[in-house]
């Protein structure tokens, strides 16, 4: 009875989890600029069910302590897959918020707001480097 | 005689060459009317808008008593939208979105998790209903199984075609594809 009582709580905690990734990819509008991405057309609810599938990859991975033993370059494929992910994220809350319209503004000229663009990629490359190679050059 | 015209506010085509009555509709519509609309044909290339003043000019060169109403938009924007042709670089474009949404979902979790400090939850949840400290396996399965309900419920992918109602998805891709269209419609006016 226990098990049944604990397994019910867990089902709607991760229905509340659940619900709320799936808005926060929709509010970011994730799907909509990576199906404009993409080569082929009409994939949009492929795209959504490969999100959830990876939100379930996650839960596997960090709840049950599973490992594949697939070998550094599996790992180094998912981070790197995972990177361009947050990549995308951070341009989407970027808009959301409207940073794009406010840096246009205040610099008219495409090309300075390209290379301001520019310079926040290469801030954000050369930020996560630091962080997780600056310890190794220690 | 009057004629009332609904031009419609954008028209999406896989053809170069539209007829007026892709983008029109006219009341009262008589024979001759509807073989008119059908042969006058509009050419796209890329994008093309056509103004009321145009349709109606169109029209009252050929009906010259007609008296024309419009009720419907100002503008129309016909988008020529070829049909995609299957290529290497754009399966692997896709590919690559696919795995970037495949990962990126592990990893918005994954964080979530840690910054929660979900297992602990799990054994908090377990220990309050079974007493001590059970085993959390079954409460993580449920959770896991309420995080892909939880999404089923939100997308709606899998709703049955008489369901209408539009899920938060559709209405997102909705939205991107209106804001296309007014893009390229502005901007092919400049």
């Amino acid at each position: 009875m226990s098990l049944i009582f604990s397994c019910m709580s867990a089902l709607a905690m991760g229905f509340v989890a659940g619900s709320a990734a799936s808005a926060f990819f929709i509010v970011l509008g994730i799907f909509s600029k990576l199906s404009a991405a993409g080569g082929l057309p009409g994939l949009q609810r492929a795209y959504a069910g490969a999100a959830a599938l990876g939100v379930l990859w996650g839960c596997f991975a960090s709840l049950f302590g599973l490992s594949l033993h697939a070998g550094m370059i599996f790992a180094d494929a998912a981070s790197f897959f995972s990177g361009a992910y947050i990549g995308v994220f951070i341009i989407s809350l970027a808009e959301v918020i409207n940073l794009l319209p406010l840096l246009y503004k205040s610099q008219r000229r495409k090309a300075i707001l390209i290379l301001m663009l520019l310079i926040l990629v290469a801030s954000k490359v050369a930020g996560s480097l630091l962080d997780f190679l600056g310890p190794v050059f220690k | 005689m009057k004629w009332f015209i609904s031009l419609k506010n954008t028209y999406s085509t896989g053809k170069e060459i539209v007829p007026l009555s892709g983008v029109v509709t006219v009341i009262p519509d008589g024979e001759e009317m509807k073989a008119f609309l059908r042969e006058t044909k509009i050419a796209v290339h890329d994008i093309a808008v056509l103004e009321v003043i145009d349709v109606i000019g169109i029209i009252s060169g050929r009906f010259k008593d007609a008296d024309i109403v419009s009720v419907g938009a100002s503008s129309c924007s016909i988008l020529f939208e070829p049909s995609v042709r299957v290529t290497f670089l754009g399966v692997l474009k896709t590919g690559a979105v696919f795995l970037i949404l495949f990962f990126g979902g592990a990893l918005a979790i994954m964080n979530f998790h840690a910054d929660v400090n979900m297992d602990e939850v799990l054994r908090s949840i377990v220990a309050f209903y079974a007493g001590g400290s059970g085993d959390v396996v079954w409460a993580g399965i449920a959770y896991s199984a309420g995080i892909g309900a939880g999404f089923l419920f939100v997308l709606n992918l899998f709703k049955p075609k008489k369901d209408k109602t539009p899920s938060l998805l559709d209405l997102d891709l909705h939205d991107y594809k209106e804001q296309k269209q007014r893009y390229m419609a502005e901007k092919s006016k400049k």
